[in-house]
């Protein structure tokens, strides 16, 4: 299935783009979306990445469905 | 609660005119925070800071607290504004405006906000220093999925 990506702050500038779009299978958690960018990213490993589905804070384990967004983070740092 | 009022921009915010958005007749005080870029962060120097937020998820999550906030204390109303883009030493980052009957419950109310603010809004802050810049992180043990 298809899935959107955000990626935002330094995962943005460690990534070199700030969405795009990726297939993965049926069965795909958030956190195997993440995997997946690590795979390709090495710079992601050195950090706490954090998940977003939808626009909510979201858990690794949360199992994605098709045409989801799914953004990636580090802890938030506003105010 | 009267409907809060969640703002991003990249224009300067005024903190005054924030707080008096809305000044609810059942209200007799209004805390008001101005948070604003600091020069010296641990003896380093900051040129400038940079925010960035995911601005759809940023607005419903201000929405959410200003909501839960109402639910936690006596509060009349809420505003939360928040600055993005390239700010400069002592330029308004933040405005928190609590309006409330009476004051205690506005300064409780303030000071959760913005605590739940820096640990679930998603902005992010870069700091612009003489010799390089950083992406800041919060607390990344904050339980927040």
């Amino acid at each position: 299935m298809k899935i959107k990506t955000l990626f935002f702050g330094v995962v943005g500038e460690i990534v070199g783009m700030r969405e795009s779009e990726i297939e993965v299978s049926d069965d795909a958690t958030a956190g195997d979306v993440l995997a997946e960018y690590e795979k390709r990213f090495d710079g992601l490993k050195r950090r706490k990445i954090l998940i977003a589905v939808d626009e909510s804070h979201a858990p690794g384990e949360l199992h994605l469905q098709e045409g989801q967004c799914v953004a990636f983070f580090t802890a938030v740092s506003g105010g | 609660m009267l409907e809060p009022i969640c703002r991003l921009t990249t224009e300067p915010l005024d903190p005054g005119k924030v707080s008096r958005l809305v000044v609810p007749e059942s209200c007799g005080a209004t805390v008001t925070l101005d948070g604003y870029v600091r020069r010296f962060t641990k003896g380093r120097e900051t040129l400038y800071l940079v925010y960035e937020a995911y601005e759809s998820m940023a607005l419903k999550e201000m929405r959410k607290l200003a909501v839960e906030a109402s639910t936690l204390f006596e509060i009349g109303h809420v505003t939360i504004a928040h600055r993005l883009g390239r700010l400069e030493i002592g330029e308004t980052s933040v405005v928190i405006a609590v309006a409330s009957p009476h004051r205690r419950a506005g300064f409780e109310a303030c000071e959760w906000l913005i605590k739940e603010l820096k640990r679930k809004v998603p902005i992010w802050k870069k700091e612009v220093y003489a010799d390089g810049e950083e992406w800041i992180e919060g607390d990344p043990s904050a339980d927040i999925a």
